[in-house]
């Protein structure tokens, strides 16, 4: 009678632990492979003070961000922070903006943009990047 | 063989305990999931706005031939498309209130701007919201929370447009304005002075985008917030600059990847959501797609142009 109760017991343990083990099951990602990016921004030989910087893979895949620091300083970000932008090949474009105060009728106000607006656009902007793996060091210097 | 008594009795206190352990478990797996399930209903309720969005245009379509514009040469603070297809969105009473309020109240009044008359901003049909342009998963609510400004106190109570316009990609069509931020590309659907037909779109209606989800503000900085490429209200569509460009507020040309948090100008605000990892989009044939925030840029730029002749492949 013990027997039977023990084999119960058992197997409703054993039931929990599958069920358990069911809901652990996590789906692996396939991310695409980056390597970590970081540099300098300046124009006219002064750091650029805001903007960002984005890299966006001539080959296909996830675009990446670099927020400008103060010191003109950025670091890539594609899927976490600072992970950087994926190997190859890149088309760069790097938007400056003062955003402006006022309403659109005063247009002293109005955003302006710290670099030429071509380099905000990759039809336009002209800069490229090549992204190797381990570390790179990538320094736009505009004029 | 004789039944032991104690069998018969029923559960013993082991197998009480045991079968408590597995409810718990149970319940401790599906909690964590009950969150999901509502956000999974608040995005499904989403698409749904969208759908509305949609066949309200295609309805707004059948009448008047075209998709609405996403701007006239008309100076000061128009209302835009929105505005356009209630009553096609059985907002007919809402349309009949701006308009009872000032005649042709889409050209004439600036609600956003003054609250004179004969705008009356602070008035009901503008601070009221309306359900179908809003995202029930965004933090901002049916209002404009973000639209904090000093002189026009009223713009925060006012209702919340979390769909733009597709006004096409900022590598085709850019007319330059007088200065930058005021450049507008005409490779879209909505976009200033657009007179698209569906015959236009000779991409095809299933590979061109009508409106994109712009429902969060997360990670931009409060300039941003508060900008003019912030997510304003209805009740500003557009803004013309005689004979120098426009601003495209409740459209924009798509030149930055979906939820991305970096410097944007005005006309080019990116397509956000909270929605985890990624915003959902209306196609010009009425359907609606979820489009992941790590897509191809250049992939997303060419769904966003009508007649480019590019190939688009599988998603």
């Amino acid at each position: 009678m013990f027997g039977l109760l023990r084999s119960r017991v058992v197997s409703s343990v054993g039931l929990v632990l599958i069920l358990a083990g069911l809901s652990g099951c996590e789906s692996s990602s396939d991310l695409a492979q980056t390597a970590k990016v970081q540099g300098m921004i300046s124009y006219q030989g002064k750091p650029v003070t805001t903007g960002t910087v984005m890299f966006i893979p001539v080959a296909g895949g996830p675009p990446a961000t670099g927020q400008i620091q103060p010191d003109g300083s950025y670091v890539m970000k594609t899927y976490f922070s600072a992970d950087g932008a994926v190997l190859g090949e890149h088309k760069v474009t790097i938007t400056a903006l003062d955003m402006g105060t006022g309403l659109p009728e005063d247009e002293a106000t109005e955003p302006k943009p710290l670099i030429p607006e071509k380099y905000s656009r990759d039809a336009t902007s002209g800069l490229t990047a090549t992204v190797e793996s381990d570390e790179n060091q990538i320094d736009f210097p505009l004029e | 063989m004789k039944r032991s008594p104690l069998s018969s009795r029923g559960f013993t206190l082991i197998e009480l305990l045991v079968v408590i352990a597995i409810i718990a478990i149970l319940v401790a797996l599906l909690l964590p999931a009950v969150q999901q399930a509502r956000e999974a209903a608040r995005r499904t309720q989403c698409k749904n706005n969208l759908k509305q969005l949609g066949l309200a245009l295609h309805n707004y379509h059948d009448v008047h031939s075209v998709f609405p514009p996403g701007g006239l040469q008309v100076t000061s603070y128009r209302i835009g498309w929105a505005a356009r297809i209630f009553p096609f969105l059985e907002e007919g009473a809402m349309y009949d209130e701006m308009n009872s309020l000032s005649r042709d109240a889409l050209v004439t009044s600036s609600p956003y701007r003054f609250t004179s008359a004969p705008h009356y901003g602070d008035s009901v049909p503008y601070t009221t919201p309306v359900p179908t342009l809003a995202c029930p998963s965004s933090p901002l609510g049916n209002t404009s929370p973000d639209i904090t400004h000093s002189t026009l106190t009223w713009l925060v109570s006012h209702g919340a447009l979390h769909y733009r316009g597709n006004g096409g990609s900022s590598d085709v069509g850019i007319i330059a304005g007088s200065s930058s931020s005021r450049d507008y590309s005409t490779s879209g659907i909505i976009y200033p002075t657009s007179k698209v037909r569906m015959a236009h779109i000779t991409d095809g209606t299933t590979n061109t985008i009508l409106l994109g989800e712009s429902s969060s503000s997360d990670g931009w900085t409060d300039a941003q917030k508060r900008g003019w490429g912030g997510i304003q209200p209805w009740t500003w569509g557009y803004y013309y600059y005689s004979g120098a460009g426009f601003l495209q507020i409740d459209n924009k040309y798509i030149q930055y990847p979906i939820n991305y948090t970096g410097s944007f100008a005005t006309n080019n605000t990116p397509f956000t959501s909270t929605h985890a990892g990624g915003a959902q989009f209306l196609f010009c044939d009425g359907s609606t797609q979820f489009l992941s925030e790590f897509m191809d840029l250049d992939v997303l730029k060419r769904l966003s142009t009508r007649g480019e002749g590019e190939v688009i492949g599988e998603l």
